[in-house]
């Protein structure tokens, strides 16, 4: 039986890897006594696939995963009983079965909504973030392994939205690419604004980056991964456990 | 403190998760409700501390407590540090963020010499003086515990009280204590007057060193009526009743022991001269397969962990290891937990553990000869034959290992080029074990690691009177080994011997080394024990400054009647079992075993039936 998992990861947890989250949750669903399949070979080790990992310091209420388990198990039941045995900072939302062919999810996702919140702004940000979007040509500067490169980001932006502006803070609601071929990473977006501000000391600012959702193109429509639930799940509402 | 603005920092620096705390089965209580705040501090980065059994059971065992509350620190990376200093963020706990300057203790765990300048450094960082003198009853009372608190002299400027042997029992005793003092409004001192009274419980401050002319001490006396002339180490004597906790927290990352660790038992009856952990946690005391499995369903059930080690100084020693081996695997094939044993002595090492173990998972696997010639073995009380090596590793190889680590010293009493020799000799005998077994039944890709550390002579053990090997004198014995390990299959490591050296200073210092590692602090020493940041250089400016020879800590020679700053700690092993030891392993006499015959060690003093081993 295949799963797909949504589910959190909060601010206690922002600054875990990628790495360390996937070793959390593979200790989690042993102490949940899930019947995982696991994966042949040397070291087995639970079958799970993660859909887009997070970077290191982004909150998220939008992760997905995918699970294989043994034995069918109710996909409500296995959230329940999961978020007994996870730790702070994680919670699994929802869950649907999917099909045993379908793709991964790595390979559908193709965009991510973000919500980047800029505490105590330049009162002037408002402008520069209109100026900022509305360039012909967007150029980040991509640091790499092998140095940095430029690259026009524009077409990766699929949604620029100011939602709310204060002297505490700036959120910037965004959609951005984020499949296997483009990706656009909110941190690069967001240095890209501060170097379009012409600020150098970023180091000063405060600002928190936080993954709403995550999204694949299905039947011309932009949906969220659990449309991939087959039968009834796909309408299933989430309940709290 | 802001915490937002900690968290951001905490966001800025590299492997932030040293920092973030609210792991799984982390205690969270509320500081309110309790009557003592203890902050249980590793001096080292937070992969190593988290990995240490004692601060586990002790970070547990305080918090079943209702009226304490135990948090953990660690030491932070240098880059962490410089951000603390920058944002005047003080040294926190992991659990409630809260400065550890406002909690009751700040207790430090001795696990390493080089971990001192930690000490310092986190003392520092959390903006409580150094110097017990200058500290006033607004600040926690330092205390200290773990191996290297048998010869705490070194530390004595710094440290409040140490705490003698296994804490399983007397910080209990001492939190109480601390309890009443504090309800009855009794100041630092009488605390501290107080616990001196407490078995096993050493204040410094409490005794008077003087030396002679020479600088070698001359005596060591209490300063305080009623306070003991000797300190006997506390022993938790049935381990099936100590407390284990059920729970342990389980790491977000990957730490240097990612794994359950279950104690089979405490203390070692083999008597290895060098080792002090051999002769100071004796006697040996076992816990019951029984005990041992119920603990494991617990903690497998309780933690999620894919592997348990069963750790001990010699497992191979555990005389039900065969059955428990067995019946671990029964439990737990299905649920694909690995089963590693570390510290196997490869004389106890049999083939059908081996493949026992491969059955789930491959781990590593380690031999300690120690020693390169029987001769040598035998001067270091190390019964391990070459035969043992090689039926062991050739088993091993046709079980399908490829991969084996030797580990040896440089340095040891009497060692001649012969030894240094037999090192290479033995890593060439474990080349042929492996062409030796059928070509279908090895794995492909011989891959051998040889380590040399050198030889630290550490107190409490028969080579408490022996100098240490100059430092290049080590380095020329290391450069031989490189040119002799130089074949196919085979790498060779070695240690530091600068860092040897201090170590060697360290672990036989008195309370004038304090000075130093102020000093050398004050220099920019900290994580001496880590490469990239050790100061060799700092530390010989440091002991020139105040005055210190630090050769006459690590390369004298002792006298058979010399006092050692040590001597009114009573670790249980006698002085004269010592040095007995000693005069046996100069003329390559073998003692053997305590399991087959008591050799006097002087354990049973403490009391009838310490050794129920035998």
């Amino acid at each position: 039986m295949r799963l797909i998992v949504q589910y959190t990861k909060d601010d206690t947890i922002k600054y875990i890897s990628h790495l360390d989250l996937v070793r959390t949750i593979q200790r989690a669903l042993r102490r949940g006594n899930i019947p995982i399949t696991y994966t042949q070979g040397f070291n087995p080790h639970p079958k799970l696939a993660f859909a887009a990992p997070l970077s290191v310091g982004i909150t998220s209420q939008g992760e997905y995963m995918d699970v294989s388990l043994e034995e069918p198990m109710n996909p409500h039941d296995f959230c329940c009983k999961m978020n007994k045995v996870l730790p702070k900072g994680i919670e699994f939302l929802k869950a649907v079965e999917t099909e045993h062919n379908t793709p991964s999810l790595m390979s559908l996702v193709e965009r991510a909504e973000y919500d980047i919140h800029i505490f105590k702004p330049n009162p002037e940000i408002e402008r520069h973030l209109e100026n900022f979007i509305n360039q012909r040509e967007i150029i980040a500067e991509k640091h790499g392994k092998k140095g940095s490169k430029l690259l026009d980001i524009k077409e990766m932006i699929h949604r620029f939205q100011v939602k709310e502006v204060n002297s505490q803070e700036a959120i910037i609601n965004v959609i951005l690419s984020a499949g296997s071929e483009k990706s656009l990473n909110p941190e690069l977006l967001l240095n890209t604004i501060f170097a379009f501000m012409g600020i150098e000391n970023w180091e000063s600012i405060q600002y928190k980056i936080h993954r709403r959702n995550l999204f694949i193109h299905q039947n011309g429509q932009w949906v969220t991964p659990l449309a991939l639930g087959k039968g009834e799940a796909r309408v299933e509402q989430a309940d709290h456990c | 403190m802001d915490k937002a603005f900690l968290d951001f920092i905490i966001g800025q620096v590299s492997k932030p998760v040293r920092y973030i705390g609210n792991e799984y089965n982390m205690i969270e209580k509320n500081p309110k409700d309790v009557d003592i705040r203890f902050a249980f501090a590793f001096p080292d980065v937070y992969e190593v501390g988290m990995s240490h059994l004692g601060m586990k059971i002790l970070y547990h065992l305080i918090n079943e407590r209702e009226d304490a509350y135990c948090e953990r620190v660690f030491a932070p990376w240098a880059d962490m540090e410089e951000k603390m200093r920058k944002y005047n963020i003080p040294l926190f706990a992991l659990e409630t963020k809260d400065p550890v300057s406002e909690f009751d203790f700040l207790g430090f765990t001795l696990q390493y010499e080089m971990s001192y300048s930690n000490i310092l450094n986190m003392l520092d960082l959390a903006k409580i003086p150094l110097l017990w003198m200058e500290r006033t009853e607004a600040h926690p009372i330092v205390i200290v515990g773990g191996p290297c608190a048998y010869n705490v002299e070194p530390l004595a400027d710094f440290i409040d009280l140490a705490v003698m042997g296994e804490a399983e029992e007397s910080i209990n005793e001492l939190l109480d204590l601390y309890k009443e003092c504090k309800g009855k409004g009794f100041n630092k001192e009488e605390f501290l007057l107080k616990a001196a009274r407490i078995k096993g419980v050493y204040v410094p401050r409490f005794y008077n060193v003087e030396y002679d002319s020479e600088g070698i001490v001359r005596s060591v006396t209490p300063t305080r009526p009623d306070v003991p002339e000797r300190i006997q180490k506390r022993i938790v004597m049935d381990l099936d009743k100590a407390y284990f906790p059920e729970k342990l927290i389980v790491p977000y990352t990957d730490i240097v022991h990612d794994r359950i660790m279950l104690e089979l038992f405490r203390g070692c009856t083999r008597g290895c001269r060098f080792c002090q952990a051999g002769m100071i946690y004796r006697p040996v005391r076992e816990r019951s397969p029984e005990k041992l499995l119920e603990l494991a369903d617990k903690l497998i059930e309780n933690t999620g962990y894919e592997e348990l080690s069963l750790s001990s100084l010699s497992s191979g020693d555990y005389p039900h290891l065969e059955g428990l081996i067995k019946e671990m695997m029964a439990r737990y094939q299905k649920k694909r937990i690995a089963l590693s044993l570390p510290s196997l002595r490869i004389d106890s090492f049999a083939k059908e553990y081996v493949e026992d173990i491969q059955n789930v998972r491959k781990t590593g696997l380690t031999f300690a000869p120690e020693a390169g010639t029987q001769r040598l073995r035998n001067v270091i009380n190390k019964g391990v034959t070459e035969v043992d090596l090689t039926d062991s590793v050739r088993d091993a190889f046709e079980s399908g290992w490829n991969s084996v680590k030797l580990y040896f010293m440089i340095g040891l009493p009497t060692e001649n080029e012969d030894d240094l020799q037999g090192i290479a000799d033995l890593a060439k005998k474990v080349i042929d074990c492996y062409f030796s077994v059928d070509k279908d039944k090895r794995q492909k890709g011989l891959n051998i690691t040889v380590s040399t550390s050198s030889f630290v002579p550490k107190a409490f053990t028969p080579f408490q009177w022996v100098p240490q090997d100059g430092i290049e004198q080590l380095r020329s014995k290391q450069k031989l080994l490189q040119s002799k390990l130089k074949m196919k299959y085979v790498k060779y490591n070695w240690h530091d011997p600068e860092l040897s050296f201090l170590e060697a200073v360290f672990a036989r210092g008195d309370r004038r080394l304090g000075k130093a590692l102020l000093r050398a602090w004050q220099l920019g020493a900290k994580f001496d024990g880590w490469a990239e940041m050790f100061k060799f250089d700092s530390w010989m400016t440091a002991f020139d400054e105040v005055g210190l020879d630090p050769h006459f800590y690590a390369n004298r020679e002792r006298s058979k009647d010399e006092i050692f700053p040590w001597d009114h700690i009573d670790v249980g092993v006698t002085k004269a079992f010592l040095w007995n030891e000693y005069q046996k392993a100069l003329q390559g006499e073998f003692t053997q075993d305590c399991r087959v015959h008591c050799s006097g060690c002087g354990l049973r003093r403490l009391g009838e039936g310490v050794c129920s081993c035998v």
